[in-house]
């Protein structure tokens, strides 16, 4: 489970396709992995955050930008300060813990031990979700990707993804 | 009955989860962060 100790008690409730809604409009190349991406894919996962990762082409990083202004991001600062993603730091720094009005957004340029959006893209899956296409990470590169972070989180979430990609190929098998 | 796998995974809700649609999976997540987050707000009323 993907629980946050920096504000969910006082952030809104993390809102998944307006999030990925708000992505789509700008025209954001991104991916969906993390704990939704394993979802989508069938494994159930409770997570508190969408987490994305970007494609840092320079157009992408304005388009990235633009939506998270319109979003109202901000870094999920422990000590409280308002501090805004700018193209300097969407263009330098891994990890981005956001906060918007939306609820919380992770947007990344590398998960596990350094994989990109340029690494990962082959082993995504397109989902129709409603009027939005997305681009979601495949449970076994999500299961890959938990196991290199091996955070206390990512343990305790992997007898579930390996169980429902176990299950996924044996339904595949018998189609 | 759930079926559960010997460490403790409970396979009857992977079953069903599978058998949803990719928005159906991602509503029902909305669904569980919802009331989870009501639930850390205290915000649930005892009836």
């Amino acid at each position: 489970m993907g629980s946050r100790s920096s504000g969910v008690a006082e952030s809104p409730s993390v809102k998944f396709l307006g999030l990925l809604r708000a992505l789509l409009r700008h025209g954001v190349d991104f991916l969906v992995v993390g704990g939704v991406a394993a979802q989508l894919e069938g494994a159930p996962i409770v997570t508190f955050d969408l987490d994305v990762l970007y494609d840092k082409a320079p157009e992408n990083l304005d388009r990235l930008l633009a939506a998270l202004r319109e979003l109202k991001a901000r870094y999920r600062d422990p000590a409280g300060r308002h501090i805004e993603p700018d193209l300097g730091k969407l263009e330098t720094l891994r990890t981005h813990l956001l906060l918007t009005e939306l609820g919380a957004l992770d947007v990344l340029t590398a998960i596990g031990e350094g994989s990109t959006y340029q690494d990962l893209v082959g082993r995504t899956v397109l989902y129709e979700l409603g009027e939005m296409r997305v681009r979601v990470l495949e449970l076994a590169a999500v299961i890959e990707s938990k196991k290199q972070a091996n955070r206390d989180k990512d343990r305790a979430a992997l007898p579930t993804l390996l169980q429902a990609l176990a299950m996924k190929d044996r339904l595949r098998q018998d189609d | 009955m759930s079926e559960e796998s010997p460490d403790g995974v409970d396979l009857t809700l992977i079953r069903w989860t599978l058998s949803l649609t990719p928005l159906e999976r991602l509503e029902l997540l909305q669904d569980w962060v919802d009331g989870l987050t009501e639930l850390r707000r205290g915000r649930v009323t005892e009836r």
